[in-house]
């Protein structure tokens, strides 16, 4: 510690600045996100899955097929439920598990669903799923306390609350792996057998080892938006959906109690101030001062709610390049990121969109390597 | 005041009478009451002693000895330190004008930069004594040493070992102090006032060192280098003048140079003179001075008469050390003093 | 909540937080750190030396000032040039030689001897001037090395005449009356040293060369840019300095007649520390002859506060030294912080609470439509800024740009346009005046007419200035919109008296009655303000009683009727109050009806930040500008209401495209013309059932 940094320590930071990491060095902004092939619209596109039979994703209660022709995409519906899918993972056999709001882990196939309602965990919160190689399914939980619709209010309350579960290849057994996590939601398996867990709240990836009790170990730290949720990149490396972007006004409202408690009880979570997954036409949403609209142009760097970004990894979790879609852009909220046969796919949920990205460099890890 | 001096005699025969009366059950003696009066009078007086620097011998040795009598008749003894700053000594005079001490010890930097603003004192009624170094301005009184005899003394000195024939050559060198100082206008008088008498005295070199011991040792370095063959030195102090000396001996010409100095007989001085870097050292006595200048002080106090309407001094009397008469009595550490 | 709220309110109502921000503003502010220190000083020498207040302390202090203040003055006016004179003291010491030797051992008289002591300084300053100024060698070098020099030479000369110095006394009735005399009880030298301490000041803050030195010292590339001789200025510096030392030194010798051999030694410390400590920076351009005599004087009762506390004389000097590293640590961080501390403590939010908004059904009057989605633009990205639009009567559109310009579009496709006046600042609001002449608000600038030729004429920059106001408010620093009264008086609106134009929007941050209403009588050529302590006032519109007006208080988001004449003269009540977004310019429309222009719509959290100032001071302090929470000004909305107040139509941009942040509106033969300060179009819509032969100027002055 500087003696700068330890004589600011001695006094409260009650009026320290704060501060957010900058989209910067390998973050730095383009607009490859929004410039990207932009497939197919489906309202509440969320999470993308590759099965054998192709790629797969959920939009709210529906699961689709999606069947590319060149420039476009079409989307077959290939499942309904009785409420909202919040995630869709595959394995490597074909099998399919679907996390439905309130109702269950459904694996299985279409039309021959095996319903698992593990015990003990907040069954509406299920944000993400992967499947190891022995079939062992391992599943996130955001929060013990709200669905998963709910997330803001999650982030404003500071939740830690939580937890992956493995559910057994056979006998469809639960057991928690880790818990106390700020929103995990994403997970994908790593080659050594490991975890690759997004903690939103915490802005970071951790790692965990599901045969060992030990502490997740985070792998990258600081990043510039919450992470959401993620998958495997070929080469080794990994894929990451960043949903929202950090701002210095979410970060002084998150320490800020007696104001976010206020705005909490008595103002609708739309109008909070905090991260969004799409910009809103609505008059009474907050605004940031950069973000006024000059001169006819909004400002591509203004501190807008949300934003689009996907990152892509390397094998030893270094992100090594990143797809923008700015605050003038609309490709915000990226959930999910895959890679299907050489090319990779991204959904934007804020504007609910199928991408599919134009990757380019190549150091070993990337989606053509 | 003559009623206010009749009040008080007044008083004094009311506290004799009562005196008798208590006492005339057993002879306990008689007050004496000059010494009432004399106490009294030099009680909650404020005398301010402004040296050219306090931390050296002379300054701390006058200072301990007038601290003690004022300790001893309840007066009030202050330091204004101007740390040897002419500039600081002339503000911290000009406040104390405005201060208005009852007497001010002042010690002169050199002759002329108190010289008006001790003359001003006077004149607001501060009484003055000048301590050893004179100005221009004769105040109520003066103590310390004559300078011209000091240098009259040194000058034989030296004429008596370098005259033609008596030492390697006729060649002498002086070291002054500060150009401007009563200790150098006036000893290089004295000293000029013998020299001049035997032209075969050669002066090779005068220059002035400031007081500063380490400026000393460098002109004489230089100075014996240009004439190896010195006979003679004057030091105008003892305290530089271990530098003069240090010079001498590193040449190792301590036998051949003959080297005179003077100051206030302090106990390092004499250990010099023991070790032989001082071949000849002319003391003014600071436990003396001390003494003369408490009773100055005592007297310009219970003196009735304003500041500067009498002017008196004392030159007091030197003592010449050498090897020969080194001794306890004649050399004193500033311990003995306080 | 209701009791807390309350205590919030009263609380921000009755601490006046934002006062120590505005105090800063003020350009004395750099003296009063160094006087207060000084009154310190002086409070801790009365309290622990007895006797120290006596007429004999402050004579004898401005003897001693007069010979230090010119030194001090000698090195302020070097450091304001950007340099440093180490060589002072030694100068200063060949000056006293000169004097005393013209004086005691040449016996000249005092006029010559004045003469050679000045131009003993003279040269001396000329040596470092050339060296420094011409030469380009480093200050702090040169002078160190001329510090040694002069010093040598002081030692060279001074034994050889020291003798005749102390030797004789001048007979000189103005030497000594130099020395010791006083007029009135006041040293002479002290008056001397007035004189020209006087002079300096006038010479430094109002004079031409003062201005060069400060901007030479300030930045010495800019002010090479600009056409100033650095060289000359620089070496001149010096020479102004070697002769207020030699002056200085003159005095000395007067005052003691004699010098020793440490005469002026150490004296460049104790100078440099007044100097700093009174406040002239070391950097160079700042500064002023009262620093330099603030911090002569803390520094000679520090000094002779000390001796008289019988400390010995290096306690002094070590205390001198670190009273030195103090006011220059002080000097560096106050430089480089000021500024960061203002911008930090000169936002100052207070409580806020306005009216809960009622929740609206699609069926709502205030319903979200998209009427001015399909606008026809007007000048698209040739105008910026046009904060009012307003038409003649001869279907002409006007409009101010932030290029301080008003340009003209001409009738009638609007598709030419020409700049019809340069006024220089941004014109905000635009109203004709009945005989034609075109007023304006100008940001930052005043109230102007313009004539039917485009000449430019000021109508008034000033209005009277409020007795408690901490910052100056005579002068007009954002006047917004006005409107002209039937016998022609000029109403007009001031919307904050604490920020300039590019920062209007953190006005509303602080949510405070900043802003003012202030009437000029053209008749009489007076401004007087009429109403003070408004929310942000913005639009305003004459009523068609010809005795009231309306006016909007953006961020209070109402608007309120003010009887300026007649039988209510000087009531004041809130004509609409609750709006669903921040009024900006108002209008008359057709049908007796007025136009709202919405600058930007209320959000829920916004106006929670209201309730609390502290979270908005703290949201000031800790995050960047860019990120604070705004009013949602992204979206456009103009309101129509009736005379008497009601909301009878809303029209909207929902995506905010071409008209977000509506600034005014302007119905004009059947047509509402919209104008945006941060757009870079003006819009025109057809009002559906409007009178198509209405307009403002048939409305206000009759039809022609």
């Amino acid at each position: 510690m500087g003696l700068g940094a330890f004589v600011r320590g001695l006094f409260p930071a009650g009026d320290a600045g704060i501060s957010v990491p900058a989209m910067d060095g390998i973050f730095k902004p383009n607009n490859r996100l929004e410039e990207a092939e932009r497939l197919l619209s489906l309202s509440a596109i969320d999470n993308l899955a590759v099965t054998p039979g192709g790629l797969l994703c959920s939009a709210g209660t529906r699961l689709f097929r999606i069947e590319p022709h060149g420039a476009t995409a079409t989307a077959v519906e290939i499942a309904g439920f009785s409420a909202p899918v919040t995630f869709v993972a595959s394995a490597a056999d074909g099998r399919l598990a679907v996390g439905v709001e309130g109702d269950g882990i459904h694996i299985g196939q279409p039309g021959a669903w095996r319903r698992i309602d593990p015990r003990g965990v907040n069954g509406s919160c299920l944000t993400a799923g992967a499947f190891a190689s022995d079939g062992t399914l391992f599943v996130c939980v955001g929060s013990r306390e709200h669905p998963a619709r709910d997330w803001k209010r999650d982030l404003m309350e500071g939740g830690a609350s939580g937890e992956v579960f493995a559910v057994g290849p056979t006998d469809g057994s639960c057991r928690v792996v880790a818990s106390g996590l700020a929103f995990p939601n994403g997970v994908a398996l790593l080659g050594d057998g490991r975890l690759a867990i997004s903690e939103s709240w915490r802005h970071r990836i951790v790692t965990i080892d599901p045969k060992s009790a030990a502490r997740p170990v985070a792998i990258l730290e600081d990043l510039p938006a919450y992470p959401s949720r993620l998958s495997p990149a070929s080469g080794g490396g990994l894929w990451m959906a960043l949903f929202a972007p950090r701002r210095q006004l979410f970060e002084l409202v998150l320490r800020e109690d007696d104001y976010r408690r206020e705005m909490m009880a008595t103002i609708d979570p739309d109008e909070w101030i905090g991260p969004e997954l799409a910009g809103s036409a609505r008059p009474d949403q907050p605004l940031s001062q950069g973000s006024v609209r000059q001169m006819g142009v909004l400002k591509p760097w203004a501190p807008s709610r949300s934003y689009g970004l996907v990152a892509r990894c390397d094998r030893n979790g270094v992100p090594r390049e990143s797809w923008h879609s700015r605050a003038d852009g609309s490709m915000h909220g990226i959930t999910s990121v895959c890679e299907q046969g050489g090319d990779v796919y991204a959904t934007s949920r804020g504007s609910g969109t199928l991408l599919r990205l134009a990757a380019a460099a190549n150091d070993g890890g990337s989606a053509h390597g | 005041m003559r009623l206010l001096k009749t009040t008080r005699w007044l008083a004094v025969a009311c506290i004799a009478l009562t005196g008798i009366v208590t006492a005339s059950a057993q002879d306990k003696g008689l007050e004496n009451p000059r010494s009432t009066t004399f106490r009294k009078t030099l009680e909650g007086k404020k005398v301010v002693f402004l040296p050219l620097s306090m931390g050296f011998d002379l300054t701390e040795g006058w200072a301990a000895v007038m601290r003690q009598q004022a300790k001893r008749l309840n007066y009030s003894f202050e330091i204004r330190d101007p740390a040897w700053s002419t500039d600081a000594g002339t503000k911290a005079l000009q406040s104390l004008i405005s201060e208005k001490p009852d007497l001010i010890v002042a010690h002169n930097p050199d002759i002329q930069s108190y010289a008006r603003l001790l003359a001003q004192a006077q004149a607001a009624g501060i009484k003055v004594v000048q301590i050893n170094l004179e100005s221009n301005t004769q105040t109520d009184s003066y103590v310390g040493a004559d300078w011209t005899e000091i240098g009259e003394q040194a000058a034989q000195a030296v004429v008596d070992k370098c005259s033609p024939g008596k030492g390697v050559s006729t060649k002498v060198a002086i070291d002054t102090g500060v150009p401007t100082a009563a200790s150098d206008v006036f000893q290089l008088d004295g000293i000029y006032r013998v020299l001049n008498q035997h032209p075969d005295i050669q002066v090779v070199s005068q220059q002035a060192t400031e007081y500063n011991p380490e400026k000393a040792r460098s002109i004489m370095d230089t100075v014996l280098q240009q004439h190896p063959d010195l006979c003679g030195a004057i030091g105008i102090w003892d305290n530089q003048d271990t530098g003069t000396a240090s010079a001498i001996q590193q040449a190792g010409k301590g036998s051949q140079v003959f080297l005179v100095t003077s100051g206030g007989g302090n106990k390092v001085g004499c250990e010099n003179v023991e070790n032989g870097l001082f071949n000849l050292y002319i003391s003014y006595n600071v436990p003396l001075q001390g003494e003369i200048l408490n009773a100055e002080i005592a007297r310009l106090l219970l003196s009735d008469s304003s500041a500067g309407e009498t002017k008196t001094l004392y030159f007091n009397p030197l003592t010449q050390i050498t090897k020969a008469n080194v001794n306890q009595r004649n050399c004193w550490t500033l311990d003995d003093l306080k | 909540m209701a009791a807390s709220d309350a205590l919030l309110r009263l609380r921000y109502r009755f601490v006046p937080d934002r006062l120590f921000g505005e105090l800063l503003t003020k350009s004395w502010i750099d003296n009063v750190i160094p006087a207060l220190a000084l009154v310190a000083t002086v409070l801790i020498m009365v309290w622990i030396i007895p006797g120290f207040v006596s007429v004999g302390t402050f004579s004898d202090l401005a003897r001693q000032l007069s010979e230090f203040g010119l030194v001090a003055l000698a090195l302020t006016i070097v450091i304001l040039s950007g340099g440093i004179d180490l060589s002072v003291g030694s100068m200063f010491a060949l000056c006293v030689l000169a004097a005393l030797v013209s004086m005691n051992v040449l016996g000249l008289p005092v006029g010559v001897a004045l003469a050679a002591t000045l131009a003993t300084g003279l040269v001396c300053g000329l040596l470092n001037g050339v060296l420094i100024g011409y030469l380009r060698l480093r200050a702090f070098i040169t002078t160190l090395v001329t510090l040694v020099i002069y010093r040598a030479l002081y030692d060279i000369i001074f034994p050889r005449v020291a003798s005749a110095i102390v030797g004789s006394m001048p007979v000189s009735p103005t030497w000594d009356l130099i020395g010791f005399g006083s007029f009135r009880g006041v040293p002479v030298s002290f008056i001397i040293f007035v004189l020209i301490a006087v002079g300096a000041h006038i010479v430094l803050s109002r004079l031409r060369p003062g201005w060069r030195l400060r901007a030479v010292g300030g930045a010495r590339r800019s002010a090479y840019n600009a056409g100033i001789n650095v060289k000359l200025t620089v070496c001149l510096a010096y020479v102004a300095s070697g002769v207020l030392t030699a002056t200085a030194a003159f005095l000395f010798s007067a005052r003691l007649g004699s010098t020793g051999a440490d005469t002026g030694i150490g004296m460049e410390i104790a100078v440099l520390t007044a100097v700093v400590l009174g406040g002239v920076s070391l950097g160079g351009g700042r500064g002023s002859v009262g620093n330099a005599v603030i911090g002569s004087v803390l520094v000679l009762i520090l000094t002779s506060g000390l001796i008289r506390l019988s400390m010995p004389g290096s306690v002094n000097q070590l205390i001198l030294g670190l009273v030195l590293i103090a006011a220059v640590l002080f000097d560096a961080k106050w430089v480089k912080n000021r500024g960061k501390l203002l911008n930090k403590v000169y936002i100052s939010p207070t409580y806020l609470k306005l009216a809960e908004q009622t929740t609206r059904g699609e069926q709502d009057v205030l319903a979200v439509n998209d009427r001015l989605g399909a606008t026809q633009l007007i000048g698209l990205g040739q105008v910026e800024g046009p904060e009012d639009v307003v038409l003649d009567r001869d279907d002409n559109l006007y409009t101010g740009t932030r290029h301080g310009t008003i340009v003209r579009f001409l009738a009638p496709d609007y598709a030419r346009s020409e700049v019809f006046a340069r006024i220089g600042g941004h014109p905000l609001g635009l109203a004709f005046a009945p005989n034609g002449d075109l007023l304006t608000c100008v940001g930052g600038m005043g109230v102007y007419r313009v004539a039917p030729d485009g000449k430019v004429a000021k109508v008034t920059d000033e209005t009277n200035r409020s007795l408690l106001s901490v910052i100056d408010d005579s002068r007009l620093r954002l006047p917004d919109d006005l409107d002209v009264a039937p016998d022609g008086r000029i109403f007009f609106s001031e919307a904050t008296i604490r920020y300039e134009m590019s920062e209007w929007a953190v006005d509303a941050l602080e949510g405070r009655g900043n802003g003012r209403l202030i009437c000029h009588d053209p008749k009489t050529g007076s401004t007087r303000t009429v109403l003070r302590g408004l929310i942000f006032p913005n639009g305003v519109t004459i009523c068609r009683d010809g005795q009231s007006l309306l006016f909007a208080e953006t961020w209070a988001c109402r608007i309120n009727r003010y009887w300026f004449d007649g039988p209510n003269k000087g009531k004041l009540e809130i004509f609409l109050d609750n709006l669903p977004g921040y009024p900006d310019n108002l209008n008359r429309g057709s049908d007796g009806t007025y136009w709202i222009a919405l600058l930007g719509m209320r959000t829920r959290t916004f106006d929670l930040a209201m309730r609390k100032p502290a979270f908005r001071r703290r949201m000031a302090r800790r995050i960047a500008a860019d990120e604070w929470m705004f009013p949602n000004i992204n979206r456009g909305c103009v309101l129509r209401v009736s005379a008497s107040g009601e909301i009878i139509d809303a029209l909207w941009d929902k995506a905010g495209e071409n008209h977000p942040s509506i600034t005014s509106t302007c119905e004009h033969k059947g047509w509402l013309y919209l104008g945006g300060v941060s757009n870079n179009r003006i819009g025109r819509v057809r009002i559906e059932g409007a009178d198509p032969e209405w307009t403002s100027q048939g409305d206000y002055w009759g039809r022609r």
